[in-house]
């Protein structure tokens, strides 16, 4: 069973650098958005939709909702609730790391520039926190 | 009754001139006591009047001394003069007496009925009081301007009472007098102009002047007629201030003989209950006016004094708007570009025309600007310097005689002996100063003051018109004209609005301020955002190339895979840049939260860290002493970061790299770190550069780096307050000095 991971991101490029990633990490399967607004918008209606995300990936600097905020909408739900969430982004301020575990991140990581450093950091990730899921 | 005061020229304003015990013999007087009409005193010449000597008459009542209706209309004037409080209605009073005529005139004052007897001239031509009047107000009237009214005047008096020489006296401001108009024979020396000593006519003259409008003196060489009195301890001694025979003072019977005037009249003109001046008329041979026509020139000085009261307002209210008038275009060339400097002194209307200065300076922004005719520039400084201590408590200080508090302004006496000086900005050493000459320079003559004419008998010190002048010249040495209420009302105004138009300007550079300031914030803004979103394309460029030279390397031509890499490298370097574009913006952005940072363990831990980035250096790190400085922990972090690293950066090549970093307390009570290598150097030439953004020296082109870190480390330094200043000696090192803040402050 492929691993489901979710990642919010409104940059396509990075979504493709992603994707030939975990492509390479294993058996995962993504499901992207580019903003989180249309996560609201597939998810708001009902708890019972097709997304069983057991890592979620999340942009800080997004189109309308920014990333905080749509952190704050995963932790109001239910089914996302006890859900890893790792901010993704090459923000290094002080104010955004203090502020995503404000809002209930549970770790932050800031993109490296270079291919093969987001390998490696994805892959310790994902082994990280998806052994560790409880859920 | 005897004068024991002694008169000379020191104590004469102290004469005693109201009870001189004298009077002048072209009459004589009988002082009565107002309730028995006891005739208490008599002039000693009352003998050669009416052929009877003092004693017959002392002691008795007019009515035993005159006769039938004499005696009769002497009782009636007395009965309703007393009763009415009031003799003026009915002087003068024709007497026949012993075959003369006189005009009586009475008057009561101080414990006494005076009675004067004036014998009228054979040959007295009358002036009728209607025809006078009629001249007069003509004359009065016609004249357009005030020197015309007071020539027009000076010749109606010549004609009405046929002296030699009439002039209109003026008393100035401190009191001096000059002659502003005359009318004299013509073969008489012109006295127009000249001006005399305040001295001339003491303090006591000037109030008899004002209470005896009209006053003749007949005959100077005539001996003066003494008053007799009742040996009676109660008879108080004669006060005769209001006596129209009153003796003239001795020194003032000198003064006139001294200029050969033997009789002289003079009418009082009063201008707001002060004496303005004197119309004086002087006759070479004796000479008497009678009481009508003394009465009738009174009513000119009082017709002249009020045309005077109007034409001097109308003059002050003309010389005010034109000053005001001035200052209002002033300020409007001002106002126009908040040019003060410009708007006072380069345009149509400057400083000269706000007053009757001849000169004017201003001291703005610390230049000096002159107009018009001024002292040489250093003496005008002088007297600024001096100003500076005077007490200006209401912005404007003025002075008719600059030496009298700074001698040293003597020497410039000529352009400046009066100042007056608008202080702009307390303690700033700005102000607008306007200066007067010399008076003595400015007077004009009518004739030669040298042929006036002298009289100085016995080598003693005699008062003359030419000495007198003399005198005045002395008194007036360094003296300018006085500065007028409406110049400096006018000067007032205009500091006024110059220190609007500078509060303006102010208020203007403030908003600039705060709107350059915004601009840099945004400008901050957007350096942080644009280089945060510059990154993003900038890292696809990166990875796409990875990802081509990853995949497809091995099938591409090894050049074309080496290409591959530079564009990698180039996007590496970008992205290197933005990063410390981001920073340097960042340092603008952020506040600053200040803290007392222990510096030992700081500097210690940034050697550790440069160290380990070049784990195979012989670099070699010196820490001296490391005092304590107050500041934002982040940044200083930076700034040492980056000064160390630079240091070592620019070493390497130094066998081996030695880098010191010590500090010291200053004196002005800052922190002064020194951070010094042995490396490359640069040229002291270009050493301001090194702190511009994006700016590298040529030496440095090998060795990688982005131009900001510099820039960020000044910015530092000049967010805490600080200084940053480098020394170099190129191809020997460098030494970087900066100043932190100790505590709080």
């Amino acid at each position: 069973m492929p691993r489901n991971v979710l990642y919010i991101e409104d940059n396509p490029d990075a979504v493709v650098f992603f994707k030939r990633i975990i492509n390479k990490l294993g058996d995962y399967a993504l499901h992207t958005f580019e903003s989180g607004d249309s996560l609201v918008q597939t998810t708001a209606e009902s708890e019972q939709h097709q997304l069983k995300p057991e890592i979620i990936l999340l942009d800080i600097n997004l189109p309308g909702m920014n990333g905080f905020e749509t952190l704050q909408y995963i932790r109001s739900r239910s089914e996302f609730k006890t859900i890893p969430v790792i901010m993704f982004t090459s923000s290094e301020d002080e104010q955004d790391i203090k502020k995503s575990y404000e809002y209930g991140a549970n770790a932050y990581l800031v993109k490296p520039d270079n291919l093969k450093n987001m390998h490696l950091v994805l892959q310790d990730t994902f082994n990280f926190w998806l052994k560790h899921n409880v859920a | 009754m005897n004068n024991t005061f002694q008169v000379n020229l020191t104590n004469c304003d102290k004469e005693p001139i109201h009870i001189p015990g004298l009077i002048q013999p072209h009459g004589f007087l009988m002082a009565l006591h107002p309730e028995s009409y006891i005739i208490e005193k008599v002039s000693q010449n009352i003998s050669a009047y009416l052929g009877l000597q003092p004693a017959q008459v002392l002691g008795k009542k007019p009515g035993e001394i005159f006769t039938g209706d004499t005696a009769l209309q002497i009782n009636e004037i007395l009965n309703v003069g007393l009763r009415n409080n009031n003799f003026e209605a009915q002087n003068p009073v024709k007497l026949h007496l012993h075959n003369r005529f006189f005009d009586t005139v009475f008057h009561s004052h101080n414990g006494h009925v005076i009675i004067e007897f004036e014998e009228q001239a054979a040959t007295g031509s009358y002036i009728t009081l209607q025809k006078i009047m009629t001249t007069a107000l003509g004359k009065i009237q016609s004249a357009g301007s005030m020197q015309q009214l007071l020539q027009n005047v000076a010749v109606l008096v010549k004609e009405i009472t046929g002296y030699d020489r009439v002039m209109i006296y003026k008393f100035h401001k401190d009191q001096h007098g000059e002659v502003v108009a005359e009318a004299r024979n013509e073969h008489i020396e012109p006295f127009l102009h000249l001006h005399y000593p305040a001295s001339d006519i003491p303090v006591q003259a000037r109030e008899l002047y004002k209470i005896n409008l009209v006053r003749i003196i007949a005959d100077v060489h005539a001996a003066p007629s003494a008053l007799v009195g009742l040996d009676d301890e109660s008879v108080k001694p004669l006060d005769l201030t209001h006596s129209i025979l009153r003796a003239v003072s001795p020194i003032h019977i000198e003064y006139l003989k001294n200029m050969g005037v033997d009789a002289s009249f003079s009418i009082s003109l009063i201008y707001k209950n002060e004496l303005w001046g004197l119309i004086a008329c002087h006759n070479y041979s004796p000479r008497f006016i009678d009481f009508n026509s003394r009465t009738a020139c009174r009513f000119i000085g009082q017709l002249f004094s009020a045309a005077l009261e109007f034409r001097q307002e109308e003059d002050l209210r003309e010389e005010n708007n034109r000053y005001q008038a001035a200052g209002q275009k002033l300020h409007e060339q001002m106002s126009e570009d908040l040019n003060v400097a410009e708007g006072l002194t380069g345009r149509k209307t400057t400083l000269l025309n706000m007053n009757a200065a001849t000169g004017a300076a201003l001291f703005f922004e610390n230049k000096m600007y002159l107009l018009g005719t001024t002292p040489a520039e250093d003496q005008v400084k002088n007297i600024a310097g001096w100003l500076k201590s005077q007490q200006v408590s209401s912005g404007i200080y003025e002075t008719n005689h600059i030496a009298a508090g700074f001698s040293a302004a003597g020497s410039s006496a000529a352009e400046a002996s009066g100042v007056m000086a608008a202080e702009l900005s307390a303690g700033m050493n700005e102000y607008i100063m306007w200066f007067k000459p010399e008076l003595i320079k400015t007077v004009d003559w009518a004739g030669n003051p040298e042929k006036a004419m002298i009289k100085v008998e016995d080598g003693t010190e005699r008062l003359s018109p030419r000495k007198s002048f003399e005198k005045w010249t002395a008194e007036v040495k360094n003296t300018s004209e006085e500065w007028s209420n409406a110049e400096i009302g006018a000067a007032m105004k205009l500091r006024e609005d110059t220190i609007q138009v500078l509060n303006k300007k102010s208020t203007e550079i403030r908003k600039l301020n705060d709107r350059l300031r915004l601009a840099y914030e945004e400008l901050d803004t957007f350096t942080y955002t644009i280089s945060h979103d510059l990154r993003t394309p900038l890292s696809s460029i990166k990875n796409y190339s990875e990802i081509i030279l990853e995949d497809y390397g091995t099938q591409m031509p090894e050049e074309a895979a080496e290409l591959m890499q530079k564009v990698i490298k180039g996007t590496d370097k970008m992205t290197q840049l933005i990063r410390d574009v981001l920073h340097y913006s960042k340092v603008g952005r952020t506040g600053i939260s200040f803290k007392k940072i222990n510096m030992e363990a700081m500097i210690n831990e940034i050697v550790q860290e440069v160290k380990a980035s070049i784990p195979n250096s012989s670099v070699e790190i010196n820490v001296g002493k490391t005092l304590d400085v107050y500041g934002d922990e982040t940044m200083i972090m930076q700034l040492f970061q980056n000064l160390v690293s630079n240091a070592v950066k620019y070493s390497v090549n130094s066998q081996p790299p030695v880098v010191e970093i010590s500090s010291q307390l200053t004196e002005d009570g800052y922190i002064l770190y020194t951070v010094s290598d042995n490396g490359i150097g640069l040229d002291m030439k270009y050493a301001p550069r090194i702190f511009e953004l994006f700016r590298r020296l040529d030496n440095v082109k090998n060795i990688d780096g982005t131009g900001v870190g510099l820039a960020i480390v000044k910015r530092i330094v000049e967010n805490h307050g600080g200084k940053i200043w480098v020394e170099s000696i190129l191809n020997n090192g460098t030494k970087f000095y900066l100043t932190l803040p100790k505590d709080t402050r």
